[in-house]
This record gives C-alpha cells, structure tokens and sequence, in this order.
C-alpha cells in the first residue's frame, strides 16, 4: 500500500531518494517473507520448536525490516505533520510497521531467552541480508532518478514511460511549454494527440482534462514499480496506435505536425 | 465479476487458505477464527 506514496516527481520527493524508499523497500520482499513464514510457523501452526534456527533467524530479519520500516514511517509522519500534508489517509499505513516491529521483537527476546544466540549467529543475520538492504538503496536511488524533474501533465503516460528503458525506450529530449523534457514515443504521441484535440474541440478537450487531472494522478501513484509500469506502457499501446492512427490522418489532411505541437 | 470484488477476494482466499491447517488438524472452529485474525495480524496487514 505505501507503494501510494511514492512522490510523483523530483521536486515531491522532498528527501531526496529516501523518499523513494516506500517503493524501494520491495527489495526486502525475501526477508520478509522469511519472517512471515517464521511468525506464522509459531503463532498459526504453534510449532513446538520455536528455537528452531530458521524461526529465530526469521525472527531476527523480521524484527528489523520493521523496526526500520517503523522508523521510516514516523520519521514520514512527522515530516508530514511538519509540512502541514497529513491530509492523505494512506499515511495511516506506516504504521502498520509499528506494530509488526512490538510483535517480532516479543517473539524474539522469548526465543532468544530459550536459546541464546552466539556472535556468528548475528553475524550470519548481518552478512546474509545485507545485499537485501543494499538492494533496496539501490532500487530507492533509481527510483528517485527515475522520477521527472517537473511536475507531469500526463501523469499516467509519463508513469508509464518510467519503466524498463528496453520497453518503454528509447528517450529524447524534447522542448514543450519552454522545458526540455525527456520523453519517449508514447509519451510524445499521446502529447501530439492531446495538441490537435486541443486545436479541434477544446470544449471536449477541458472536459477531458477536468476529470483527468483528478483521476490521472491517484493512477500515476499505483505506477511506482518499473515492472507497473511496464504493465501500464503495455496497456496504454491500444490508445498509442489509436493516437498515431489520428495524427496520420490530420497529417494527411494537411495538418502540420508545427501546428499539432504547439 | 467487478473488480474490486476479485480484489478483496484474494486477500480472503490466501486468510482461508492460511487459516486451515491448523483448523483441520485440531478439528476446530475456533482454531480457524483465531488463525483467521491471526493471519491477517501476521501475514496479510504487514505483506498489503
């Protein structure tokens, strides 16, 4: 759900790619699901072994991906509560880490106490998810230096367009409304488009607009993952073809491609 | 079907699923609740 949360745009991300962490902590996902299965072993399936070495290092992993994540969502919390944003109900869900963190860690001192755990112990939790950790920095990073330095117009194009250079490449670099904006096929077919409807039915058009600036960016959200956004490209090659199919047939009623940009 | 009742019935096929080992094995009902609000706790809130 925090996937919701992730800034739009650069300028959104007001702490730079950390920001950007509520979509990058998907790289976690195998620590995770590690703890899961351990808390859900111990407290669904009652095992009796609960000093098992799988549980308490799940345990272990579990305890911490929460406590982090528990952290990060005060730490958004309160720079939320700061900037005067706490409007958004989505913020209610950091702290689901909250409570998951109070839970492993009980778990985790009971187990500990039973069977306490040795130096290498910690080492091995240590060693074995660090490249998760780095991981989810890594995806963080690219996540932040994926998103546009303006605030977008086509929200759900532009989310699109944020996905897997193999697909949604390749990239150029184009002047509209005097910003140099990086765009890709798609993104600059759709723009083309939305140019000559503007020009032929501006009443349908700002229609349009109206209810698309409000849904546009609540979908553009639900588009923080590259593989969404992907899916999203994918989907949106049906409106791209019908968009290009439109444009052909202005250009070749003479209208020029000057006059559908501008 | 809408979608957003697939949507929910997702979550609620995976806490059923979840739910019935150990209901099954101890042949109880309330096993089945209890690891019905367990699961969502555990598994289901902190994975969504």
């Amino acid at each position: 759900m925090s996937f919701f949360l992730v800034p739009e745009w650069k300028g959104a991300a007001k702490a730079g790619w950390v920001s950007c962490f509520l979509a990058g902590k998907t790289a976690l996902t195998p620590l995770v699901l590690w703890a899961v299965a351990a808390l859900y072993a111990v407290e669904v399936l009652r095992v009796a072994r609960r000093t098992a070495f799988w549980i308490v290092h799940g345990f272990l992993a579990g305890a911490l991906v929460s406590a982090v994540c528990a952290l990060y969502g005060v730490a958004m919390l309160v720079g939320a509560i700061v900037a005067g944003s706490l409007g958004d109900v989505m913020f209610l869900w950091l702290l689901v880490p909250f409570h998951v963190a109070v839970w492993y860690s009980i778990r985790l001192v009971q187990v500990v106490r039973q069977s306490p755990l040795e130096p290498k112990d910690y080492l091995f939790a240590g060693v074995s998810s660090a490249p998760f950790w780095i991981g989810s920095v890594v995806w963080s990073s690219k996540i932040y230096e994926s998103l546009p330095d303006q605030p977008p117009s086509c929200f759900v194009v532009t989310a699109a367009s944020r996905g897997h250079r193999s697909l949604v490449g390749p990239f150029v670099e184009v002047s509209r409304k005097g910003r140099v904006l990086r765009a890709n096929r798609q993104l600059l077919t759709l723009w083309e488009f939305e140019a000559l409807w503007r020009a032929h039915s501006p009443q349908s058009h700002v229609l349009f607009r109206k209810v698309y600036d409000v849904i546009g960016p609540a979908v553009a959200r639900k588009i923080a993952l590259p593989w969404l956004a992907d899916m999203a490209y994918v989907c949106l090659k049906p409106v791209e073809f019908f968009a290009a199919a439109v444009l052909c047939g202005a250009r070749a009623n003479g209208e020029s491609k000057r006059t559908i940009m501008n | 079907m809408p979608s957003q009742t697939l949507f929910w019935l997702i979550p609620a096929g995976i806490l059923v699923v979840l739910a019935m080992p150990p209901a099954l094995l101890d042949r109880s009902f309330k096993r089945f609740f209890v690891g019905l609000v367990l699961s969502f706790l555990i598994v289901i809130l902190p994975l969504g």
